[in-house]
This record gives structure tokens, C-alpha cells and sequence, in this order.
């Protein structure tokens, strides 16, 4: 029952529900005792001092941030026109372009669950788990974190999760950057989906 | 007072001035999260300045029908539990000033009771595995509810529930009276 406490302290049980709970805590020890345990975190949480925050933070933030510039409306722009379908399309004929594995080379961990004919869905899921970090994240928003990896400044983090995930596919790691970086200097997404096509079956680029 | 939501649009449709607005909004929270997950002055600002870049890098990902503090904390989350993966350890004992606030009320007895017993809560907190600690940081030092330590966390609400019993029982028995 100390789900229900939690809930109940939240105020997440609809009335019905309240009402049981209410009930059993004047019955139940156990679920009183953690009741109080709670409520003597809380308090004794409250007793502490708080962190001064300093007063430097904003303008470090502030440096940090300057010359930066704001989040990749080009980018967008080209993903909000292809849309999320569009653009796990792109990944998922980059992630599955065949010859792109080297003979010899090991079959990475999540071979094998990106098929290869490389359903979208599948695909994007396999990137999310690169960037597992991120939860849940749309289709859209893996493709938009694997452009913004590859930018400069996160071009070293984005070949470490990447030689993570693919092991010894150093080629298709290359592929994918190509394409990808395309992306960020301006291509149209149709374009790229075209190009990413022809990679995906060796063609000429 | 401008809203979350306007600040954001703002800042997308290119017045990079408004995220400044967000930070000085939130610095404070993701500030304190940090610090009590990492233990150490150094380390939360460290990981506070690298939330706030990182948020504004990935503001046109935000989903502006869900809480900016929410999305932002997560992103302090992931970021302090980089830092610790990176460094390797557990996080420094919480010995340094923590500045000024009013005691608690209930007369000079009360106080140093109540206070001596939250510095013992204190170093128990510290002694928590990671996942246990940023749960109880952000439900007891926060006051946040279960389903928004879900979305930070990016734990299941019935993980959680259990973590954090498991995280009181811990507590208790490290301060001796449970």
C-alpha cells in the first residue's frame, strides 16, 4: 500500500480511491508508520540550509552561451518540411545501407534489432538508445539530436556514442556523418532522403 | 510575468536574450538539485552551466505542452550523472558553507534537535546509492510529486514508489530510529 501513500500524498487518487486509502491508513500501522516517515523527511529536509546559488552562475552561463547561435532553425526548418516520418525514413536507409559492415567485422549489439530491411520505427528506436539519455524522444527529435552531435563542438561525443554502437562499422559510421552533416549545411530533407537512398544501395553520391 | 512558454518562443524565433530569462529563472533549482546529488559547490556549477547550454542547444526539442522545469531538471539529471560516471565515484561529503537561511521555529532546544538531526538526514542522503539520491533529493528537498520525478528520472511512477521506500527505510535506519 505505500504506492497508494504516495499517490494519496499527491493527491492523484480520485475520490473513491481517497476514500479507501484514508480508510486503511486508520486501520494499518505499517502504512501510518511510513506516513510519519515521510512527513518527518520532509521536515527534516526543510530544516537544512539551501545552497547558496552563486552569484556567478548567469554569467557563466551567460560566456558560455555567447556567440552561440540559437538552436538550428535551418535544421528545423528542413525536418519540419520532410516531418518525423521523413526523417526516420533518412536514418533508417543510412543505419540499414548494406556493404556499409566491413567482412569480418562483428555483428554489433544492436544489429540485431535494427532488421535489414530497416523498418523506420525500429531504426529510430535503435538511435534512441544511443542517446539514451534523452527518454523517450519522437523519431524527429533522434534525427535532430544525431545533427546536433555531429556539430562542431560535439563531433568527439557523437564518434564516441556512435564507435559505442557500431563497434567495428567504422564505414557506416562514415556514412552516416556524410549524410548527416549534409543535413546541417542545408541540403533539403527530400534531397538528402534521395542521396541517403543511393547510399543505402553503394550508388554514387 | 513573462511565461515559460513565451520565453522560449522568443528565443526560437531568434531574441537569444530570452533564455537568459529562463536561466535566471531556474538557476536556482537546478543549481540546488545538483548540489545535493553531487555533494559538491565545484561540481553543481559545473553541471548547472553545461544543463543550461545543453538546454539551449536542445530548446526547439522541448515540448512546450509539458513543464520546462520538468525537461530542464532532467537534463541536470543526465548531466550530473555524466559527471559522476565519468569521474568514477561517489559524490563528495556535503561539508561545504551552505549559506544562510532562517532556523527553524520552536525555541533554541527544538532547533538544535531538529537541526542535528537534519545534518544526520544530511550525510544519510550522501551515503545513498545515486538513483536513490536523486529520488529523495527531488521528492524531499524539492517537494516534487512522483509523476514529475518519473519524467526527470525517466523512471517508471511504480519504480519509483518502490525506490523510495526502499530509500526511506535506508535513511531511517542510518539515523537510528526506524
Amino acid at each position: 500500500m505505500h504506492e497508494k501513500l504516495e499517490d494519496w500524498l499527491d493527491g492523484t487518487l480520485d475520490p473513491s480511491e481517497r476514500a479507501a486509502f484514508e480508510a486503511h491508513l486508520g486501520e494499518c500501522g505499517a502504512c501510518r508508520e511510513e506516513f510519519a516517515r515521510c512527513r518527518t523527511l520532509a521536515e527534516l529536509a526543510a530544516a537544512l540550509p539551501r545552497p547558496a546559488v552563486p552569484a556567478s552562475l548567469g554569467a557563466a552561463v551567460r560566456g558560455r552561451l555567447a556567440g552561440r547561435s540559437r538552436p538550428r532553425s535551418r535544421l528545423l526548418r528542413a525536418l519540419a518540411f520532410a516531418g518525423a516520418a521523413a526523417a526516420a525514413v533518412l536514418l533508417a536507409a543510412v543505419l540499414t545501407a548494406p556493404g556499409a559492415r566491413r567482412p569480418g567485422d562483428p555483428a554489433p549489439a544492436h544489429a540485431a534489432r535494427t532488421p535489414a530491411e530497416g523498418s523506420p520505427a525500429l531504426a529510430a528506436t535503435a538511435l534512441g538508445d544511443w542517446f539514451e539519455q534523452f527518454g523517450n524522444a519522437s523519431s524527429e527529435d533522434v534525427a535532430f539530436l544525431v545533427f546536433e552531435a555531429l556539430e562542431l563542438d560535439l563531433v568527439s561525443e557523437a564518434r564516441r556514442r556512435l564507435r559505442g554502437a557500431f563497434g567495428a562499422e567504422r564505414e557506416r559510421l562514415r556514412l552516416m556523418e556524410e549524410v548527416l552533416v549534409q543535413a546541417v549545411n542545408g541540403s533539403s530533407a527530400h534531397h538528402l532522403i534521395a542521396e541517403a537512398g543511393l547510399v543505402a544501395r553503394g550508388g554514387p553520391r | 510575468m513573462t511565461s515559460d512558454r513565451e520565453l522560449i518562443e522568443s528565443c526560437l524565433a531568434g531574441d537569444g536574450e530570452s533564455f537568459h530569462g529562463l536561466v535566471e529563472r531556474y538557476q536556482d533549482r537546478v543549481y540546488r538539485v545538483a548540489w545535493r546529488y553531487l555533494g559538491s559547490h565545484h561540481d553543481a556549477l559545473e553541471v548547472a552551466q553545461e544543463t543550461f547550454a545543453r538546454a539551449f542547444g536542445k530548446l526547439a526539442t522541448y515540448d512546450p505542452d509539458r513543464p520546462f522545469a520538468t525537461w530542464l531538471l532532467a537534463v541536470a539529471a543526465n548531466r550530473a550523472r555524466d559527471l559522476l560516471r565519468r569521474r568514477g565515484r561517489r559524490p563528495e561529503r556535503l561539508a561545504e558553507d551552505l549559506g544562510d537561511r532562517p532556523g527553524p521555529e520552536g525555541g533554541p532546544e527544538m532547533a538544535a534537535s531538529l537541526k542535528e538531526r537534519a545534518e544526520r538526514l544530511r550525510a544519510a542522503v550522501a551515503g545513498l546509492d545515486e538513483e536513490k539520491r536523486l529520488a529523495v533529493t527531488l521528492r524531499y528537498f524539492e517537494g516534487m510529486t512522483i509523476g514529475e520525478i518519473a519524467e526527470v528520472t525517466g523512471t517508471d511512477p511504480g519504480t519509483l514508489k518502490v525506490r523510495l521506500f526502499r530509500a526511506r527505510k535506508e535513511l531511517f535506519r542510518k539515523l537510528g530510529d526506524a
